[in-house]
């Protein structure tokens, strides 16, 4: 298994094996590099920045409970975003039942797609991903924008790796149809 | 990397229980478990209850080789629900789902194969009949079913409710298998019935401890 993972993942199992043996610096380092990745990731449930680092504290305190979990030296990605989507699962279905913390507004670091980036300005493209249904945004926001192997997009949504590439292919192809019809009157 | 800092109460709530931990078994070494705890229950069947199995117009290969197999479906049952209790190691919830399909066709298909009219019966005798074979399944499936969902739960289950559900239904094919050696019935109606409805009850069963588990999960949380 060791020889198949990717650079990233080198470096990261060493980290979750240290922290699983204790070290305080290997979940520092674990932290710091997975921080930015899982408030994008967090953020296509909430699309809310606030609650995005509230459930970021809350996932790597779920990652904390759990880490007797992961067992070296499977990939760690798949492990971890299997987890945030499951604390932020778990919000939203607390939400529904307290409607009072719903709060829309936008998240000013959300990237844009390197497929479409050329198509047209940022801000269009940002506002064009938000519209997407919440599963399409998250197959593209975990493939486009945080690296992941559709296979490991499968594992962390509990799909298969096609199911979880014809979902981004319509979704990419929901974004440029969208495109298509705001550029038209112009 | 480039070291980000850490919220004070996370950091706080990490340095306080930051202990070595030994990471869980793979799926299949937890399996074996299920499969040694399955053995001993069909093996005390096979060696200490009158075995007085109504086997129809199957031959006996037949019969055993089903039984056998049916131990098998079901422990592949208890694996993917053990893998679906680690993040990230669940299998797609078409193979899930479609894994259980396959489950309750076998069992069909097996009533329909051992299909004979055993016996001539009053309603009350089909009753007293089916009610034995129901509390019969359900201690048979208790070992299997307990040592499952707790080896489920001790993990992170993300899809609790599957896992509890294939979990059950794994643990009512093993019971099954050896329900089969004490049942006197191969009554079509007898099997479909009571049989299966069993195995529905110990799959709600295993769902219902996924449910509990998420809803005293969530209560935590809050």
């Amino acid at each position: 298994v060791t020889a198949e993972l990717s650079a990233e993942e080198q470096r990261l199992v060493p980290l979750m094996v240290g922290y699983q043996n204790g070290s305080m610096d290997d979940f520092a380092s674990l932290y710091a590099a997975l921080e930015r990745p899982l408030s994008r990731y967090l953020w296509t449930f909430v699309r809310n920045q606030a609650i995005a680092e509230e459930l970021l504290q809350d996932t790597f305190l779920q990652l904390h409970r759990a880490r007797h979990t992961y067992t070296p030296p499977r990939p760690v990605k798949p492990w971890i975003y299997a987890i945030t989507r499951h604390v932020a699962l778990m919000h939203l279905r607390s939400r529904r039942r307290r409607p009072e913390f719903t709060v829309e507004e936008r998240f000013p670091e959300v990237p844009v797609l390197p497929e479409v980036g050329t198509l047209a300005d940022e801000s269009v493209l940002q506002r064009l991903l938000a519209m997407l249904p919440r599963p399409a945004q998250e197959v593209l926001v975990l493939h486009h924008m945080l690296g992941l192997s559709f296979e490991e997009v499968g594992r962390v949504i509990g799909v298969s790796a096609g199911a979880a590439k014809v979902r981004a292919h319509r979704a990419l192809k929901a974004i440029r149809q969208n495109l298509a019809e705001e550029e038209e009157p112009s | 990397v480039s070291e980000k800092k850490i919220p004070d109460s996370l950091c706080r709530a990490i340095e306080e229980d930051l202990q070595p931990v030994r990471p869980i078994a793979g799926p299949w070494y937890r399996m074996l478990a299920v499969a040694v705890v399955a053995t001993a229950v069909f093996t005390a069947v096979v060696v200490r209850a009158e075995l007085v199995a109504d086997r129809g117009p199957m031959p006996e290969w037949a019969f055993w080789a089903s039984l056998c197999l049916q131990l098998l479906y079901g422990l592949f049952l208890v694996l993917l629900s053990l893998r679906e209790s680690v993040p990230g190691l669940g299998a797609p919830v078409g193979l899930a789902v479609t894994a259980i399909g396959v489950a309750w066709t076998l069992q069909v298909l097996a009533a329909l194969a051992t299909y004979g009219d055993s016996t001539a019966m009053t309603a009350s005798d089909c009753l007293r009949f089916g009610m034995d074979c129901m509390r019969n399944e359900g201690a048979l499936a208790l070992p299997a079913l307990v040592l499952t969902l707790w080896l489920v739960f001790r993990a992170l289950p993300v899809r609790p409710v599957m896992a509890g559900f294939l979990g059950g239904t794994g643990a009512a094919l093993i019971a099954d298998a050896a329900n089969h050696l004490i049942c006197p019935l191969s009554n079509l109606r007898h099997v479909l019935i009571w049989h299966l409805g069993a195995m529905l009850i110990l799959s709600l069963v295993g769902a219902g401890a996924g449910c509990a588990w998420r809803l005293a999960k969530g209560r935590r949380r809050t």
